[in-house]
Order: structure tokens, then C-alpha cells, then sequence
């Protein structure tokens, strides 16, 4: 195992946490245990090449329109659909979103085939060498992203007014609704954002790696253990447990070979969980 | 503000129940008929036309359709005096083992189908295969190299049949193809843990020996890796200039970028199963260029039928790989509905019986069942110039190959 290997797998890590911390935010908010997150994700790497297909737009000139389409439809997913949902049964509020990912993955399908695909970008494919170690450019740019999203949300989640309604929302939501908080509209701006950052993981993962409709799932079953590690609603714990699972897939490799490497991750996830049932960083930024 | 909530919404989440409904629906594919003087006979196919096998998957269905609509234009096929029509009903799978299988039990049960048309790759046909085998249909199918389709039962096919290269051949051919190219002879093979990949693994290593290479770095992994780096590391410092592999497409495909993003440049190198179809070069772009493709079939073997297939499938594909399984797809639909003619009868049994005496020529090659109920076909192996793709082995003269690979 080199230090190329693990450098590059805790910067892996950084991509990792861009696909949880939409989903830890969802869960930690609404207790939305959002099954198409994955397909959020996916769906922004689908925007992003139709704009550059159809408009010549690089996979970063797209990420700002990108970006703000998934806000958008975040919100109005959110305040037409599933919070309707959501107030009929905990149950009902997956369900839907699970059907929204099988929806997904049909639309992918027909509008873009089920060919693997992958965004095209100079920094996707660049690498650079610092004292032996070859870095991933994409991956460095993915734990750039991760890092200062994260703490950019955790801060706004802990200081400033916005965040303090997220929190009340989260705790109380009749409470907070008594007290005059818009809960459907928090649960609105909750969901945009989800899927806002979605949507940056889905450019990032178009652009280092590839893509088909049904890369979604996958997408998802990491997500979903990033934020069980970090504990769900804690931000900086989806940051911490992001990068430790990149860096532990990359030691499994290493020790074990590619076969296992899986196998390693779950493994560490379970014991994880068995020694802390709820999450390596149990307290919750909300 | 609930009550509001559930009034104002309610018709949302019937659409979406709707759409859900939709979609699956959509999923179940559709089918072409005509009439005729007889009863039609009934193909089915349960083609993998998205998911991971996708691109295998639309070309098959390019090609059954053309053999289809080419055996109804010619006035149907002949059982006893009587014209009877070619009715074909197409499900997709979705690249799912277990829906595939399902849907040879669907084809046969509710649509009727008298003969079953396969898919590709081990993991889709073999458990097809099984279905049919338990339903007494026939089933035949390509894109599955022979060994992995016949050791698939344990107990030998009785309905079941495969027209296909060997796993062999194939090994030997892309170490013959890459061994046309002026390296150091060092390979770093890559392959998943699919049948095929494992089938394939010691037989790249086999072949490698025997021709004098050396396999530097043996990297296996699961299906849906999407972290390379270790293994591109140590290949990197393995110093091997050739590539070989047998991955999923998507896989692949981050494999490669991982390779230029790293700084490996082999100079010469192919991913088979992954690299076979256009679409590889679609997603990789630049990056594609100069890497090696299986091609299955080359219109310089010009087998009977081969002007006619490159005139109508070949408006479609342009290039080898997905003409090939085109192609080969085709020659299935050649092959069964021959048996069907021979047997003079839609009896699944003298169908069954006649498939196992076939001894026809198909634009694929000639097709001759062994006793393990596969037909062992030709293989070849070509390069990516662009969009277009030339013969690289069997050589072919007159044709410009490009060294070293320039996408990476």
C-alpha cells in the first residue's frame, strides 16, 4: 500500500461526504430517510452533460445551473409531494421517494440510455505529483468542496436565525409550528439544499468517475452509511466519518486486495455501530 | 395545516402511484406482428436493454428485429406448405439476472412464446438457460463465450444452446492482438468477479505465458468498484505497457480515467466486454482512442449474408463491436427459425431436435452444434480510431493501426 493509495482514498472520502451530507440533512431534519437521494445525485450528473451535450457547457460552467435546478426541484418535490406524505405516515414518506428513485432511474434510462456515461473535464482526468504522491485532481477538488460545504452548513446551522428554525423544526415541528415557523416551507429550503448538495456530488462523481441510471443505488447505500457513521443531523461527523470510510476502503485494498474491500468497509461499519449504536459522532448539529 | 396539507396533495400522490405503475409497465417491452396464412410463431427475447449489459443489449435487439422483419418480408417461414409469420416479443431485464430468468418463464407462459431468444454474458443467459431447460422451450442465444454457458448446468442442456466464442480463443486472440504491438511484454490484467472475469483470469495468464509475456499485476475485484487507485499504482510501477481486462462497462470506464488521472500510460491495452461497443468511446471521448475492442465478427470473413447484414444493420452501427453482436444476434434468429423449417413442425421437441442438427451458414459463421450444446464461432479483435474501428487480429491487410494508444 502506497501513500498514493491512501492520500487519494481519503480524498475519496471527500466525495463520500458530498453525497451524505444531503441525506444526513434530510434525515436530520424531517426524519426523511430519502431514497432518492442517490438519484439526486445521479440526476445532476445527467443535467450537467445534457448542458454540456446541448449547450457546450463544461461540467464547472454547469455546476452553478446545476446546482439551482436541483434547489428548485428539491423545494418543489418537498412542498408538493413529500410533505404531503410525510404527514400521512413515516412509512409513506419513503415509499414515495423510493418510487421517485425507480422513476428516476426509468427517465435516465430513456432520455439518455443506459450506456455508462461520464462528464468531460481536463480536471477529471488531471493528476499531479507532490514528493512521490500523485493526487487525483478531481478528488482534491471533491475534498476541497466537502470540507468548506460542511462547514459552511454546520455554522449556518448553529448561528444564524435560518439554522435556529431548522433546529426547531427538527426537535419540535408542532412546537415550531405554534411558535410561527412555516415547518412545510423549512421542510422545503431543507429538502433544496439536500439537494443542492446533491447535486454538486453528482457533477464531482461525473466528473472522476461514471455514471448509469442505476449508479444511483450504490450512490445511496455509501451515503447511507457515512451518515449512520457520522451520526445522523451531525455535519461535522458525516465530514469525519466521510473521509475515515475513503481512508479505510483505501487500507482494505491495500491489506487485502480488491476483493475486500467492501467487505472491509461493512465490516468496520458494523463494529462501528456495535460499539456506538448511535453513530461514531452522536450529537447532532440540529 | 395536516388536514390542508392531505386535501391539497392527495391527487400528487396518485400521480406518483401512477407513474410508479408507468414505469414498471414500461419496463415490459413490446413486440411486432403481422399476419399470415398460419398461425404466427412466436419468438420471445428477454434482452438486457438497459442497466450495466445495456449496450449488448439495444444491439441485440437491432439484430433480432432485422432477422425478424427480414424472414416476414421473405413471406414467413415454411412449416408443412403452410406460410407461417414471425411474431417477436421483446421484455427487458434490465441487466437483472433474476428478472431475466423470470421473464423466459413470462415469454413462454403468458405471450406464448414457442422458441426463447437470449441475452448476453453468463450471468444473464445461464440462469435463461435454466428456465427454458425446466419449461422444455427452446433457447439460444450468443454473446455468452461456450465454457461459462455450458458448465452453467450441471447436468447438461437439453433445450439449451449457445453460439459463441471460447474463452480460450478469446484469451489467446487478445494476447495475440496486443502482441502485434511493439512493448516490453509486461501486462497488468484487470478483471471482476463476474463468471466471465474469472473464467477468463487464468486463461489471460495461460495465454500470456505462452506467448512469452509477463502478467506484472493480477488485479480482481467486485462488480461496481469505483476506487482504482491501488491497483493503477501498482501497475504504474510494475512498468507494464499492456493492458488487458474483462470488466463491466461502467467500471471500465472509471478505470480509465483513473489511469490518465494517475499518470498511467500504457501503451497499448483493452477491456473486454466493456470496451466492445461504442458507447465506451462516448463516455471517455479522447481518452478512448487507440484502445482495443473485441470485435466477435468481421465482414472480411465474408460469410454467406454479409453484404445484406452490413447494408441494413450496418446504416445503424458503424463500427465492429456492435455490428458484431448485431450481427451475431441475427444469425440467432437465423439459426432457430431454420430449426423451426427443418423440424416441419412447432413442436418444441423436433424444434429442440433440429436446433441440435443444425448445420447452416449465418453472416456470424458457420453454425454446427458439439454435444455440450454449444457452437464454438470465430473471434477477433479490433481498434478504436475514433468512432470507426479496424481489424487488428486476424490481421487484416491494409489497414492503419495506431501506437501507442493516444487517449492515454
Amino acid at each position: 500500500m502506497s501513500a498514493t493509495d491512501l492520500v487519494n482514498g481519503f480524498l475519496l472520502g471527500g466525495l463520500y461526504v458530498l453525497v451524505a451530507l444531503g441525506l444526513s440533512l434530510a434525515f436530520g431534519v424531517m426524519r426523511l430517510i430519502n431514497l432518492a437521494h442517490g438519484a439526486l445525485v445521479i440526476g445532476a450528473a445527467y443535467l450537467a452533460l445534457w448542458l454540456f451535450t446541448e449547450a457546450g457547457l463544461g461540467a464547472f460552467a454547469a455546476l452553478p445551473l446545476v446546482v439551482v435546478a436541483a434547489v428548485l426541484f428539491g423545494y418543489l418535490l418537498q412542498r408538493v409531494l413529500l410533505t404531503h406524505l410525510m404527514m400521512q405516515s413515516f412509512l409513506l414518506g419513503i415509499v414515495g421517494t423510493f418510487g421517485l428513485a425507480i422513476i428516476a432511474e426509468t427517465a435516465f434510462a430513456v432520455g439518455f440510455t443506459s450506456d455508462p456515461q461520464s462528464l468531460p473535464s481536463a480536471l477529471g482526468t488531471a493528476g499531479f505529483t507532490v514528493f512521490g504522491v500523485t493526487i487525483r485532481a478531481g478528488l482534491l477538488l471533491a475534498f476541497g468542496l466537502a470540507v468548506v460545504l460542511s462547514l459552511a452548513l454546520h455554522l449556518s446551522i448553529r448561528r444564524t436565525r435560518a439554522g435556529a428554525m431548522l433546529r426547531a423544526a427538527a426537535a419540535e415541528p408542532r412546537t415550531a409550528q405554534l411558535m410561527g415557523i412555516n415547518v412545510p416551507r423549512v421542510f422545503g429550503f431543507t429538502l433544496a439544499l439536500a439537494a443542492g448538495l446533491a447535486a454538486v456530488a453528482g457533477v464531482l462523481e461525473g466528473v472522476t468517475a461514471s455514471f448509469t441510471p442505476t449508479s444511483d443505488q450504490a450512490i445511496l447505500l455509501t451515503g447511507i452509511a457515512v451518515v449512520v457513521l457520522g451520526g445522523v443531523g451531525n455535519v461535522l461527523g458525516t465530514l469525519v466519518a466521510g473521509l475515515g470510510l475513503g481512508l479505510v476502503q483505501a487500507i482494505g485494498i491495500g491489506i487485502f486486495g480488491g476483493g475486500y474491500a467492501n467487505l472491509v468497509v461493512y465490516l468496520v461499519f458494523f463494529i462501528a455501530l456495535t460499539v456506538r449504536p448511535t453513530g461514531l459522532f452522536a450529537r447532532s448539529s440540529l | 395545516m395536516i388536514r390542508q396539507l392531505r386535501a391539497r396533495h392527495l391527487p400528487w400522490a396518485a400521480l406518483l402511484s401512477l407513474a410508479v405503475l408507468a414505469s414498471a409497465c414500461a419496463n415490459s417491452g413490446g413486440g411486432q406482428s403481422s399476419g399470415s396464412s398460419g398461425a404466427p410463431i412466436t419468438l420471445g427475447a428477454s434482452l438486457s436493454l438497459t442497466g450495466s449489459l445495456g449496450s449488448f443489449g439495444v444491439d441485440q435487439r437491432a439484430g433480432y428485429q432485422q432477422a425478424v422483419a427480414d424472414a416476414n418480408a421473405a413471406g414467413g417461414i415454411k412449416i408443412g406448405g403452410t406460410a407461417h409469420h414471425v411474431k417477436l416479443v421483446i421484455l427487458n431485464n434490465q441487466s437483472d439476472p433474476t428478472t431475466a430468468a423470470q421473464q423466459v418463464r413470462d415469454l413462454v407462459l403468458k405471450d406464448g412464446a414457442q422458441a426463447v431468444l437470449g441475452a448476453g454474458t453468463p450471468p444473464i443467459t445461464v440462469p435463461q438457460a435454466l428456465i427454458a431447460e425446466s419449461l422444455k422451450v427452446p433457447y439460444l442465444t450468443t454473446n455468452t463465450p461456450v465454457g461459462a454457458f455450458a458448465a452453467g448446468s450441471k447436468t447438461g442442456y437439453k433445450y439449451s444452446w449457445d453460439m459463441f466464442f471460447s474463452e480460450p480463443e478469446q484469451a489467446s486472440g487478445i494476447i495475440s492482438a496486443v502482441g502485434r504491438f511493439k512493448t516490453n511484454h509486461k501486462i497488468a490484467l484487470f478483471t471482476d468477479n463476474e463468471p466471465d472475469g474469472v473464467v477468463e483470469r487464468p486463461l489471460y495468464k495461460k495465454a500470456a505465458a505462452a506467448a512469452g509475456d509477463k502478467v506484472v499485476g493480477d488485479f480482481s475485484f467486485p462488480v461496481g468498484t469505483t476506487d482504482f487507485t491501488s491497483f493503477i499504482t501498482k501497475a504504474k510501477a510494475s512498468g507494464a505497457q499492456i493492458v488487458v481486462g474483462q470488466m463491466d462497462p461502467p467500471d471500465a470506464v472509471t478505470l480509465w480515467k483513473q489511469m490518465k488521472s494517475l499518470g498511467y500510460a500504457p501503451k497499448i491495452g483493452i477491456i473486454a466486454k466493456a470496451g466492445d461497443f461504442v458507447s465506451w468511446v462516448n463516455a471517455l471521448g479522447n481518452l478512448a482512442e487507440g484502445s482495443l475492442l473485441e470485435a466477435v465478427w468481421l465482414p472480411s470473413w465474408n460469410y454467406a449474408g454479409t453484404a445484406h447484414v452490413e447494408a441494413t444493420l450496418g446504416k445503424k452501427f458503424d463500427n465492429l463491436g456492435d455490428l458484431g453482436t448485431a450481427t451475431a444476434a441475427y444469425s440467432v434468429v437465423q439459426v432457430m427459425l431454420n430449426a423451426f423449417k427443418r423440424a416441419g413442425s412447432t413442436d418444441a421437441a423436433k424444434v429442440n431436435t433440429a436446433l441440435g442438427s443444425t448445420n447452416l451458414t449465418t453472416p456470424y459463421g458457420q453454425v454446427q452444434f458439439a454435444s455440450n450444446h454449444t457452437a464454438t464461432m470465430r473471434f477477433a479483435v479490433a481498434q478504436w480510431q475514433g468512432t470507426k474501428t479496424v481489424p487488428v487480429w486476424p490481421a487484416v491487410s491494409g489497414t492503419h493501426l495506431e501506437f501507442p494508444m493516444a487517449g492515454l
